[in-house]
């Protein structure tokens, strides 16, 4: 949570100066679900998170980001009492292309992005930290000048300590707010 | 054409980002779930042996060449306590290469073998111990997590009262592990 709460204020501090500056920046919620790609020990769960938004270049724009995943408890056949899902909470940094940052009108977009993923369960013992990547597609309709909605799918690859990897995909919607327009 | 290079990019990019750590994207988390039923005290009443072996288990099977990690181990217990007052009994593993075995003295076990399950509560009569309880009483999981990455391994339960006398009924071994190509 103090993590969270860092962020945010870091991220209304970066905001203000570069609206000032007339650099097109914004900020975003999210949520949907999350599914668990070959994950025996998950189930589909749900994921929300928050983001920044600055257009880098003419063609980027820059979203760092934190989500925070909570997967539903796995059915393991035979098992009697099911553990708890885990958590999973990043954070990262995706590029986009092709999001318009403001303004009326419908953008498709591509991503990608790397950030830490920190998986936690309390009941299984489980606490481990590692490097994740992700990428898809996504959709931006503007509603005027600074508000936009969005949906996105995502594809997330995070690493094992033994380099094998954990997949899920994540499809989300959001709200973002845009300044310096 | 700007799309067709972002995209070139960034999957050159994921590419380089997953393969020094060698990363393998073609991977899963699976559980392997071998349930001991019909099971044969060995030493006398309250002390118990089995040499626990999942390598016949369809599962293991599949991933038994891939493996990269043990994310876990869990248990489920069945026990029947002939004591007419609640005991605790703790559970050891070691090595099926191990020279001890259920002829084995109690003190050499609770000396040589690694404790995994602490104070197991076992009132008078039948009672269980589930999955996600188990972990409860997990001790030196990062050592039964590699004593588990050969899928078998020499199992004693010891009363703590060793007046008591106890049988172990079943016993669930549920592994989850990655595995990848």
């Amino acid at each position: 949570m103090k993590k969270l709460l860092l962020l945010l204020v870091g991220l209304s501090l970066l905001i203000q100066p570069l609206s000032a500056a007339g650099i097109k920046a914004g900020a975003g919620v999210f949520g949907g679900l999350a599914i668990p790609v070959v994950q025996d020990d998950q189930s589909q769960g749900t994921v929300f998170g928050f983001k920044g938004r600055v257009k880098a270049m003419s063609i980027f724009t820059l979203e760092p980001n934190v989500t925070f995943t909570k997967y539903g408890d796995p059915d393991i056949e035979g098992v009697i009492d099911d553990p708890e899902g885990s958590k999973l909470t990043s954070f990262g940094l995706d590029v986009l292309l092709g999001s318009s940052l403001g303004g009326p009108g419908v953008s498709p977009f591509f991503f990608a992005g790397i950030g830490t993923y920190k998986t936690k369960n309390d009941q299984l013992l489980v606490d481990q930290s590692e490097v994740g990547v992700s990428g898809g597609l996504g959709l931006e309709i503007g509603l005027g000048q600074s508000l936009g909605l969005e949906g996105r799918g995502r594809f997330v690859i995070v690493g094992t300590e033994g380099g094998a990897s954990k997949k899920a995909i994540t499809a989300t919607a959001g709200v973002n707010y845009h300044f310096g327009l | 054409m700007k799309k067709l290079l972002f995209l070139i990019i960034v999957g050159a990019a994921i590419a380089a980002l997953l393969q020094p750590s060698g990363c393998k994207i073609v991977s899963g988390t699976f559980v392997v779930d071998t349930v001991f039923t019909d099971l044969s005290p060995n030493g006398n009443g309250n002390y118990y042996y089995e040499e626990l072996d999942l390598t016949d288990n369809d599962v293991w099977i599949d991933h038994k060449d891939d493996i990269t990690d043990i994310d876990n181990v869990g248990f489920e217990l069945w026990v029947t306590s002939s004591a007419a007052t609640a005991n605790v009994f703790n559970c050891y593993i070691d090595a099926t290469s191990s020279t001890l075995d259920g002829n084995s003295s109690r003190s050499a076990v609770e000396a040589s073998a690694k404790h995994v399950l602490v104070d197991l509560p076992m009132p008078p009569g039948s009672s269980f111990i589930g999955y996600a309880a188990s972990f409860s009483y997990i001790d030196n999981l990062d050592a039964m997590k590699t004593l588990a990455e050969a899928g078998m391994f020499k199992f004693w339960a010891v009363a703590d009262v060793t007046t008591d006398d106890f049988v172990v009924d079943s016993i669930r071994v549920v592994l989850t592990l990655s595995a990848g190509s």
